[in-house]
Formats: structure tokens, C-alpha cells, sequence
């Protein structure tokens, strides 16, 4: 059970730093073309 | 001395035709798809290839079974030439659907296709895409799935009795991460992750292809596909327009994220799974890659700004910052036609392209170029260096990176880093000056060379059926060798000219 | 002079009707010259591929000519004058569209794209029907009776 849990973790924590990720380019690149 | 030589083509025939096998046995997926669709050309022709594949692979195991019988041992230099003969000759047998059903103008095209989606590569020759059947479509992205993991951990997963040989040929397949102690076990793990982030992958896309206006049946087939392209960081598409088929910012977003984890080192995935978040910021891959996808984002969003040709930030984005990671990952999906990066980018942003390109995504991972890895251990090499011309001579400093788990900078690690950096330039110029001597203006040359030699797939237009047949023989070759990261393909080399010295000097 | 002038003006309406209804182009004329047709009214020719992609009370439908294959934004009531759409099974109808194209649409995210006004069906699709020829019935049939016989003799020797 801890393994599946462990796995659904990593999983969510994976995504959600590629999100973070994305979200900073797309925040830094509508400040540089709004300028 | 005569002994010696015959064991040697024993064991590697006997290990090739088990690799052969096993990848024969995938052709049952497009078999069983067209069988379920309907689509009776597809089906024969798959029937007719695998049987092909079995024949090969069979001989090929029975010519070498004294290997099985006597035990012979195998050895490094047979792990390395197994792993990339397999290679040449799955490419052969994998083309032979393509030839069959008529899409490709010449065996070579089929070639092309194959080794491109072996190597995650997906610049396609293929043509008409839109009229394929699903279960060619089912074939190319399988190619490209496997190609990701690599046909030998396929084989290993499945087939191999015992590790002693099998861990040699694991390596010369490119990819040194141990997971685990034994290498069947490792090569487990990494289907294990792979398929978990399948069934995932697809089931989003699925939604998310009928959210957006494709019926179910078709939607699921997208998805799959596009699932698998994305994360091997492949780059093939089933319709001609690639992403842009699609025209949809919630589909690309998903092949974005899902691209981005495929080009992560299985390892790092490993050691999430297992609770060690901290390794996604402390590893040097990601960081490399964040540092650099960062930098090259920004710097071609401001380049291309200037040249005014997207309406707003929105477009900007989707335009711009998609290719940017598309192109670091080596993943090769667009949602531009290939010319608009000549007619409407300008230089600047064609050289960040090759530039990101070249470096591409991590090691031991689905993605090509020169890997973060690389990269990040020679900066970290020349810093070094820096310091200590500039530190007092009496101390003594270790440098360290964490990749997994914490590792000393030493002198030959830095060294064989740059090695085989430099030889992907080679591999490079030489595509640059090839297509410049074919007419094609320098940057496009350019562009196309680094898209092969990174594996990538974006074209500008450069690839095509009628690209003269010398470019496409050598873009096949550069797709291997880059993919293989050149030692296996030296010890193939190296071997053979080995073998013919030997029977010369005897006669 | 003014004769002149009167010639000149109706060679100038010519041309400006010429360009209006425009010989039909091809989708790779458009990428080619992206920047050159931007916002342009143009008209185009070729099979609907695919399926449609409803998005509400419009959709795309992605059309192949010989040379490219672009995709065009239309409403729901023209989209579904279109009956096949082109794949491994059908030939779809070649449609001629009229409509404005953009080289990066900012209303779909800078895809190139043409909004189209006009939609004519100009030659129905059809099921194409499967043609498989005896030959290579007859190959699939030897080449696995080869492996067949293959797979017993690896057997054999395993056991011997």
C-alpha cells in the first residue's frame, strides 16, 4: 500500500514541478512581449 | 586462435536473435489492431514480416546455440556489437510493413522511417499520413515507444535466462543506470514506469482528444499514440499536420508535460516513486535542463518579439515556448508548418533552436543530443578549473555533483564527457556541410543536421522524399549513432575490421 | 488622356476582381507566402481528412490538397454538409472553401489557419473498397509454414 502511495506521490509531485515550470516560462514570457 | 574466432560469432548471433524475437513478437499488436479493424492489407502484411522476423531471429539463434550448449561467455565487446547490429538488422525487418503498404516511395524511405522511430528521432519519410491504416499508425508509434526504452531492455525484460551477458548488452544499448543490482530487474522497473505512465497518459489524452471534438474510438487511438510519441519524446504524429491537427492548447499542454517527463532519467523516476522527492531540484539533469530550457525560452521569445510576426503574449507562448521545449527534449511535435521556422523566425531563433537541440534531455532517458548530464559535468569541469587556477596550489579540492546520489567531478569523468560531446559536433558539422553541398541554404542545413543528430524531429523542411538518397543514408546513420552515443557502433566497427584483418592475415 | 485613365481604372477593377475570387491556390502557396496572403479572402480545394472537430457552434475540419494539409474553422451547419471524411477506409469529399487566411491566428493560439465563408462540395467521398491481391495470400501462407517448421526444429535440437 505505501508503495502505490509512494507512486501516486511522485507522480503528483512530477506533474505539478512541470507545471510550476511551465506556469514561470508563460509569466516570464508575457512580461518580455508586453514590454 | 580459429576456435576463439567462431565463439565470438556464436555468441553474438546466438544474443542477436533473441533481441530479433523479441522485438518480432511486438508485430502482434498492429496484427491483432488491424485484425480488429478490419483492415486486411495491414494484417497480411504484418503476418508476412513477422514471419520474416521469426525465420532471421530463429537462424540466427540456431546458427549461434553452441553459446547455450557450451556456455561460452559473453564479453564486453559482444555486449556492444550485439546492441548495435540488432539494431541494423530490426531496421531491415521493421521496414518491411512500411514497404508493403505502398506509403513509402523506396526501401530506403522505409529505412529512414524505422530508424527514426527507433530512435526517437521523427522526422518521417512516410507518406499520406492521413490515409494510413491504424494499424501502420499502431506499428510507427509502437516503434517509437520501444525505441524509447530500447529494444534491448525489451528483449531483457522478457527473454533472458541468465544476467551475465545480458547487463553487457543493456549498456551497449546506451544506458548505464543500474536501478537495481540486477539488470533484468532494472530493465523491469523501467517498463514498469513506462507502462504505468501509459495507461495514464492515454487515458488523459483520451478525455481530453473527446473533450475536444474527436469521437471515442479515434480519440482513444490519438491519444495512444500520441501518448507514446511524446513521452519516448518521439515526435511522429498519425496525420500529416502533426500537433497542429489538433488545434487545441489543453492537447499540447498534456504532450508538453508528458514530453518533458520522458525526457527525465528513468532513475530520477525511480527515486521519486520511492519517496526521494528532494532528487527532482538536487539532481543535475533537471537543474540543467531547467537552467538552460529557461534561458533558451526566454532568449527566443525576446529574439522573436522583435520580428513581430505573433499577434500577442498567448500566441507567443504557445508558439515560441512549445517548439523551444519540443525541440530541448528532443521531442519533436509542432504545431508549425517546417518552412515557417526559415520564412518567419529569423536567425536567432533557428540558432537557439540548434543550439537546445545539440544539448538535448537527460541521460539514460528516451531523449537524445548531448545530454544534461554532459553538459552540466564539463560546466561543472571548466568551474572547477577555474577555481583552482585560482585558489592557493597547497589545497587539495574534491568537486562533487548529485545525480541520484552524490558523485566526485574527477578529471576522467569530465574528460569522456567531452569526448563524446565532441563527437556529436562532428556528427553534426558533417550533416551541416552534407547539406550545403546538396544546395541547401546553411541555416536549414544546419537546422536539419542538429535535429538528427539530437534525435529530435522538428524539420525545416529539409527532409523529403526528395532529399537526394547520399543525405538520407547519412541522416539513418546519424540518427544510430547518435542514439547509440557511438560506442556500441565503434565496437561494431572496430570488430568487424578486426575480423576482416584476421581472415586476411591467415590466408 | 482620360481615355487613358478609364482603360487603366477597368485593367485595375480586373485585377481587384481577379484577386477577390481568385484561381484556386495551393495550401502550400499559403505557407510559402504566409506573410503575403495574411488576412487575405482566398479559396482552396482539396479532401476533407479526418473527422471534424466540433467546438461548439464551429468546428475544424482539416483539408489535404496534393500539397499540403491545412485546417479550416467553419460553422457547425457547414460542416456537416460534408458526408466522408478521408482514412484508411474512405476517400473523403473534396471541398472548395472561400474564406480569410490567417498566417497566425490569434484567435487559435497563432495556428496557421483560413476562417472560412463559403463551402461547396465539389465531388462526394466514398468506402474504398479493400483489394487484396492473391499473391500475397500465397506468400503469407509458405512463409508460415517456413517459420512453423523453424520454430519445431529449434525445438528439436533444444531437446536433443
Amino acid at each position: 500500500m505505501k508503495e502505490i502511495k509512494n507512486v501516486i506521490e511522485g507522480f503528483v509531485i512530477e506533474i505539478a514541478a512541470i507545471g510550476i515550470f511551465i506556469a514561470l516560462l508563460f509569466a516570464v514570457n508575457i512580461i518580455i512581449v508586453m514590454r | 586462435m580459429r576456435k576463439y574466432d567462431f565463439n565470438n560469432i556464436f555468441v553474438i548471433s546466438y544474443y542477436t536473435g533473441y533481441v530479433i524475437i523479441g522485438t518480432a513478437f511486438l508485430m502482434l499488436i498492429p496484427i491483432i489492431t488491424s485484425l480488429l479493424l478490419l483492415e486486411w492489407n495491414p494484417f497480411l502484411d504484418f503476418i508476412i514480416s513477422v514471419n520474416i522476423a521469426f525465420i532471421i531471429g530463429l537462424t540466427l539463434i540456431i546458427f549461434g546455440r553452441k553459446t547455450r550448449e557450451n556456455k561460452i561467455n559473453m564479453q564486453w565487446k559482444h555486449g556492444f556489437v550485439v546492441a548495435s547490429i540488432s539494431w541494423i538488422i530490426l531496421m531491415l525487418l521493421c521496414a518491411v510493413p512500411y514497404m508493403l503498404s505502398g506509403h513509402t516511395k523506396s526501401f530506403l524511405d522505409s529505412c529512414f522511417d524505422v530508424m527514426s522511430g527507433f530512435t526517437t528521432t521523427g522526422l518521417a519519410l512516410t507518406q499520406d499520413l492521413d490515409h494510413l491504416s491504424i494499424g501502420l499508425n499502431m506499428w510507427r508509434h509502437i516503434l517509437t515507444f520501444i525505441g524509447g526504452q530500447g529494444m534491448v531492455v525489451l528483449a531483457l525484460t522478457f527473454l533472458f535466462r541468465e544476467t551475465g551477458g545480458a547487463y553487457k548488452i543493456y549498456v551497449g544499448e546506451a544506458k548505464d543506470i543500474e536501478l537495481v543490482p540486477n539488470v533484468k530487474g532494472t530493465a523491469r522497473i523501467i517498463w514498469k514506469i513506462s507502462i504505468t505512465y501509459l495507461i495514464i497518459g492515454t487515458s488523459i489524452l483520451w478525455i481530453n482528444g473527446m473533450l475536444i471534438g474527436l469521437k471515442p474510438v479515434s480519440a482513444f487511438f490519438h491519444g495512444l499514440f500520441m501518448f507514446a510519441s511524446s513521452w519516448s519524446t518521439g515526435g511522429f504524429a498519425p496525420m500529416t499536420q502533426n500537433m497542429l491537427y489538433y488545434h487545441s492548447f489543453s492537447y499540447e499542454i498534456n504532450t508538453v508535460i508528458f514530453f518533458i517527463l520522458g525526457s527525465f532519467n528513468f532513475g530520477l523516476h525511480y527515486a521519486i516513486w520511492q519517496g526521494k522527492k528532494k532528487e527532482l531540484v538536487k539532481n543535475i539533469e533537471t537543474q540543467s535542463f531547467f537552467i538552460t530550457a529557461f534561458i533558451s525560452g526566454t532568449l527566443a521569445v525576446t529574439g522573436i518579439a522583435k520580428l513581430n510576426i505573433y499577434p500577442d503574449a498567448i500566441v507567443a507562448f504557445r508558439k515560441v515556448i512549445y517548439h523551444i521545449l519540443s525541440a530541448h527534449t528532443t521531442t519533436g511535435l509542432g504545431t508549425l508548418y517546417a518552412r515557417q521556422f526559415a520564412l518567419e523566425w529569423g536567425d536567432f531563433g533557428v540558432v537557439v533552436l540548434i543550439i537546445i537541440m545539440l544539448i538535448g534531455g537527460s541521460a539514460c532517458s528516451t531523449a537524445g543530443g548531448f545530454k544534461g548530464l554532459r553538459v552540466g559535468i564539463v560546466f561543472k569541469g571548466v568551474l572547477a578549473d577555474i577555481q583552482k587556477l585560482l585558489s592557493s596550489e597547497r589545497r587539495v579540492r574534491i568537486f562533487k555533483f548529485h545525480h541520484i546520489k552524490e558523485q566526485i567531478l574527477d578529471d576522467s569523468l569530465v574528460r569522456a564527457s567531452s569526448l563524446i560531446i565532441i563527437c556529436y559536433l562532428i556528427l553534426f558539422a558533417i550533416g551541416t556541410a552534407l547539406g550545403t553541398f546538396y544546395g541547401y541554404p546553411f541555416m536549414s542545413a544546419a537546422f536539419e543536421s542538429a535535429s538528427v543528430t539530437g534525435n529530435v524531429g522538428l524539420s525545416i523542411g529539409v527532409t523529403s522524399v526528395t532529399m537526394p538518397a547520399p543525405m538520407k543514408v547519412y541522416f539513418i546513420l546519424a540518427m544510430y549513432l547518435a542514439r547509440l552515443e557511438f560506442l556500441s557502433v565503434f565496437a561494431l566497427i572496430g570488430y568487424f575490421i578486426g575480423g576482416v584483418k584476421k581472415i586476411c592475415l591467415k590466408s | 488622356m482620360s481615355k487613358i485613365i478609364i482603360r487603366l481604372i477597368i485593367v485595375m477593377l480586373f485585377f481587384f476582381e481577379e484577386s477577390a475570387t481568385a484561381g484556386i491556390i495551393d495550401l502550400n502557396d499559403l505557407v510559402e507566402n504566409g506573410k503575403a496572403f495574411d488576412g487575405k479572402s482566398i479559396t482552396i480545394e482539396g479532401e476533407a481528412i479526418g473527422e471534424t472537430l466540433e467546438r461548439g457552434r464551429y468546428a475544424w475540419v482539416n483539408i489535404s490538397d496534393q500539397s499540403n494539409v491545412m485546417g479550416i474553422w467553419m460553422k457547425i451547419e457547414d460542416a456537416e454538409n460534408i458526408k466522408f471524411f478521408g482514412d484508411y477506409k474512405h476517400k473523403g469529399d473534396i471541398i472548395k472553401v472561400t474564406g480569410i487566411f490567417r498566417r497566425a491566428c490569434s484567435e487559435h493560439g497563432g495556428d496557421m489557419d483560413i476562417h472560412g465563408t463559403a463551402l461547396e462540395v465539389v465531388e462526394l467521398g466514398y468506402p474504398v473498397k479493400e483489394e487484396v491481391g492473391t499473391s500475397k495470400i500465397i506468400v503469407v501462407i509458405v512463409l508460415s509454414l517456413i517459420s512453423l517448421c523453424m520454430v519445431g526444429f529449434y525445438f528439436k535440437l533444444r531437446n536433443n
